[in-house]
C-alpha cells in the first residue's frame, strides 16, 4: 500500500493528474440542475459502448460485398458473446439517438443555448449530425437488405439537389451505384473519419460546458451551488445505469440486426428506414412530383437544421424561463411533437416485412379458402422434403442451391414441374434429388413455388 | 451524538463510495464482456481432420507424391489448401507418410528413387528415406504425418 501511494505521489509531482481530477470533480454547479442534467452523461456513456463494441466488431469485419455479411454472421455464430456484441452495437445507436434527442429538448427548454453558450449549442447540433451520419454509414456495413436500401435511398435523396445532384451521388457511391466502392467509402467514414470528428466535438462540448457551467434553472431563486462530486456524479451514475441496463435487456431480448442477406432479385423486400429516420420517410410519402421531392428530401431537413442552428439568435431575450419565451417554446414543442408523431405513425402503419414468406400476400389476395389451404400445404411440403436445407426463400434457408425467392416469376410452370421431377434431365451434374412424393403434395408444392413472386402491395 | 455537519459528511462519503462502486461495476462488466470476446480464439482449437489418400494398393515401396486438397475454414473464409505429401506402403508394414515441405525454407522436396533420398531443389538439403537430415541446411527432419490403414484405405491425420 505504501509503495502504491509512493507511486501516486511520484506521478502527481510530475503530472498533477490527481489535482486535475479533483478540480474536475469539485467543480461547483448549481444545486438545482439535478436529474435534468444527466442525459448528456448517458449519451456519453452510450458512445463509449459504441466505441468499444465497434472496435470489437472491427476485429472480424470485412468491407467487401461478398464477405461483409458472412464475416458478421460468423461473429454471431462462432465468437464468444459475438451475437451480444453485435446486438449492443446495433441497438446502441437507437439508445444514443433517444438520449441525444431528449437531451436536446431539455437544453432547449432550459434555454441553455442562450448567450454565452451559443457555440456549445452549435457543437451539440454538430454532434447530433455526426451521430446520424454514423448511424447511416454503419447501416450499410453488414451489406444486408436494409442497409443496402437505406444507403441507396439516402444517396438518392442527396442526388435530388438541383444541378449538383448527380455529382453528389457519384461522390457518395464512389461509382455508378451502391456497391463495393460505396461499402469501402462508408467503412472509412464510419470507422475513421466520423469517430475522430465525434471525439473532437465531444472534447469541445465538454470544455465549453466547463467554461460556462450548466445553466441555472429559471425556477432556482436560491442560487446555491455544490461540487459536481459526489451528488451529481451519483445521479449521472444512476441515469447511466438505467440506460445501460435497458440497452443490455433490449440487446439480449431482440438480438442484433435481423435483415436478410442482400438479394436484389427479391422483389418482395420492402425497403424501410430505421425508426429514427421514419419521420422524414413519412413526409416523403406524402409528396408528389419533382419539386415536392426536392423540398421534402433536401430542403426541409436542412431548413430544420438551420433553424435549430439559428435558435440562439432567434430567441435573444435574456430570460431562460419558459413562461417568458412562450412563442419559441410553443414552436419548438410543435416541431418535437411532429417528429415524435410522425415516427409513431410510421411505426404503427409499418407493413409486415414479407420476410420468411412472400406467399403471404397471395394468401390474403386469394380469399378463396381452398387456394389458401393449397398454399399452406405446399409450404408444408417444401419443409417436409427438406428443401430449405439447400434453398433459400427471402432470407430463410441455406444457399447451397439457388435462391428461390421470386422463382414463380422466373420459371415457367411446365419447366418447373419437369425440373422438380428430374433435375438431372436438364443439368447432368445437378446435385438436387428428384422430388418423390404423392401427386397431391406435388401439386401443392408447384402451386406454392409458383406463388413466390407476388410483390406485396406497397 | 452526531451534529448535522457530521451527518452531511457521512452522507457525502457513503454517496461517493456508492457512485464509484457503480462506475466500477459497469467498467468491470464491460471489461469482462470485451475480454471474453477478444480471447475467443484461445478457446477455438482447430479440429484434427482425417483425410483419405486412397487405397494401399496404389502405393508401393517407392514414395509417391500426393497432392491433397484440404478444406480450410479460416473464420468466415472457406478455402481449399493444396498439401503435398510423400507416401509409401511397404507390404505388411505401416504406411509411411511425410510432408513434402522442406524444413529449411519451405520448398517442396523431391524423391530420388535411385539414391533413395529426398532432395530439396532450393538449397540442396538431403533427407533419408526415414526423413532424417543427411546433409545441407535443413534444421529438422521431414515432418511425419500420422497415417493408418482401415479397410485397405490409407487415412492421414492433419492437425
Amino acid at each position: 500500500m505504501k509503495t502504491f501511494l509512493d507511486i501516486v505521489e511520484w506521478m502527481e509531482r510530475r503530472t498533477g493528474i490527481v489535482q486535475g481530477a479533483k478540480v474536475f470533480l469539485n467543480e461547483r454547479i448549481p444545486s438545482s440542475v439535478g436529474w435534468r442534467n444527466t442525459l448528456g452523461s448517458l449519451a456519453g456513456a452510450l458512445l463509449l459502448v459504441q466505441i468499444l463494441t465497434g472496435f470489437l466488431l472491427a476485429l472480424y469485419y470485412v468491407p467487401h460485398p461478398d464477405a461483409a455479411f458472412d464475416s458478421l454472421e460468423w461473429v454471431s455464430e462462432n465468437v464468444t458473446l459475438g451475437a451480444l456484441i453485435r446486438a449492443l452495437h446495433y441497438w446502441g445507436t437507437s439508445f444514443i439517438i433517444v438520449a441525444l434527442f431528449v437531451h436536446m429538448v431539455r437544453v432547449f427548454l432550459s434555454g441553455a443555448y442562450k448567450k454565452p453558450r451559443e457555440v456549445n449549442w452549435l457543437v451539440g447540433l454538430a454532434l447530433f449530425a455526426v451521430v446520424l451520419a454514423l448511424a447511416f454509414t454503419g447501416q450499410l456495413l453488414p451489406f444486408n437488405q436494409m442497409g443496402y436500401w437505406a444507403a441507396k435511398v439516402g444517396i438518392e435523396m442527396g442526388s435530388s439537389v438541383p444541378f449538383i445532384g448527380a455529382g453528389i451521388r457519384r461522390l457518395f457511391t464512389g461509382g455508378d451505384t451502391v456497391g463495393a466502392l460505396t461499402l469501402t467509402r462508408f467503412y472509412a467514414l464510419h470507422m475513421v473519419f466520423l469517430p475522430g470528428l465525434l471525439g473532437l466535438l465531444v472534447v469541445l462540448h465538454l470544455s465549453l460546458l466547463r467554461r460556462h457551467g450548466p445553466v441555472r434553472p429559471a425556477d432556482d431563486s436560491e442560487g446555491r451551488t455544490e461540487p459536481f462530486f459526489p451528488l451529481q456524479f451519483a445521479r449521472d451514475m444512476v441515469m447511466i445505469s438505467i440506460g445501460l441496463a435497458a440497452l443490455c435487456a433490449v440487446a439480449l431480448l431482440f438480438k442484433g440486426p435481423h435483415s436478410p442477406r442482400l438479394d436484389l432479385t427479391d422483389t418482395s423486400y420492402l425497403p424501410r428506414p430505421e425508426w429514427y429516420f421514419l419521420s422524414h420517410f413519412e413526409i416523403l410519402k406524402w409528396t408528389e412530383g419533382e419539386a415536392q421531392k426536392i423540398i421534402a428530401a433536401f430542403i426541409l431537413p436542412n431548413m430544420l437544421f438551420l433553424a435549430l442552428a439559428a435558435l440562439p439568435w432567434l430567441d435573444r431575450g435574456p430570460s431562460v424561463a419558459v413562461r417568458e419565451r412562450r412563442g419559441v417554446v410553443v414552436v419548438g414543442l410543435f416541431v418535437v411533437a411532429s417528429i415524435v408523431g410522425l415516427t409513431a405513425f410510421g411505426l404503427v402503419t409499418a407493413p409486415e416485412q414479407a420476410g420468411a414468406d412472400a406467399a403471404v400476400a397471395v394468401e390474403e389476395e386469394a380469399g378463396d379458402d381452398s387456394l389458401r389451404a393449397l398454399l399452406a400445404s405446399g409450404r408444408r411440403v417444401f419443409r417436409e422434403l427438406d428443401c430449405p436445407k439447400c434453398h433459400r426463400i427471402n432470407g430463410r434457408g441455406n444457399t447451397t442451391g439457388p435462391d428461390l425467392s421470386g422463382v414463380g416469376l422466373r420459371l415457367q410452370e411446365d419447366y418447373l414441374r419437369k425440373w422438380l421431377l428430374n433435375p438431372q434431365a436438364f443439368v447432368h451434374e445437378a446435385v438436387m434429388p428428384p422430388v418423390k412424393t404423392s401427386d397431391e403434395k406435388f401439386e401443392a408444392l408447384v402451386f406454392y413455388l409458383r406463388s413466390l413472386h407476388v410483390q406485396p402491395e406497397l | 451524538m452526531q451534529t448535522p455537519m457530521n451527518e452531511n459528511i457521512d452522507r457525502r462519503r457513503a454517496l461517493s463510495i456508492l457512485a464509484s462502486f457503480i462506475a466500477g461495476l459497469w467498467s468491470t462488466g464491460a471489461a469482462v464482456v470485451a475480454g471474453a470476446f477478444v480471447t475467443s480464439p484461445l478457446r477455438r482449437r482447430r479440429e484434427a481432420t482425417e483425410l483419405s489418400i486412397g487405397r494401399t494398393v496404389l502405393y508401393g515401396d517407392d514414395f509417391s507424391l500426393v497432392q491433397l486438397d484440404v478444406p480450410i475454414e479460416d473464420g468466415w473464409h472457406k478455402r481449399v489448401e493444396h498439401l503435398h505429401l510423400y507416401a509409401r506402403a511397404i507390404e505388411g508394414g505401416d504406411p509411411m507418410v511425410f510432408s513434402a515441405t522442406c524444413t529449411h525454407l519451405g520448398c517442396t522436396v523431391r524423391w530420388n528413387p535411385d539414391s533413395a533420398e529426398f532432395e530439396c531443389p532450393c538449397h540442396g538439403g538431403r533427407f533419408s528415406e526415414l526423413g532424417d537430415v543427411l546433409s545441407g541446411p535443413p534444421p529438422a527432419p521431414l515432418k511425419r504425418v500420422p497415417a493408418q490403414v482401415r479397410d485397405g484405405e490409407i487415412f492421414v491425420q492433419l492437425t
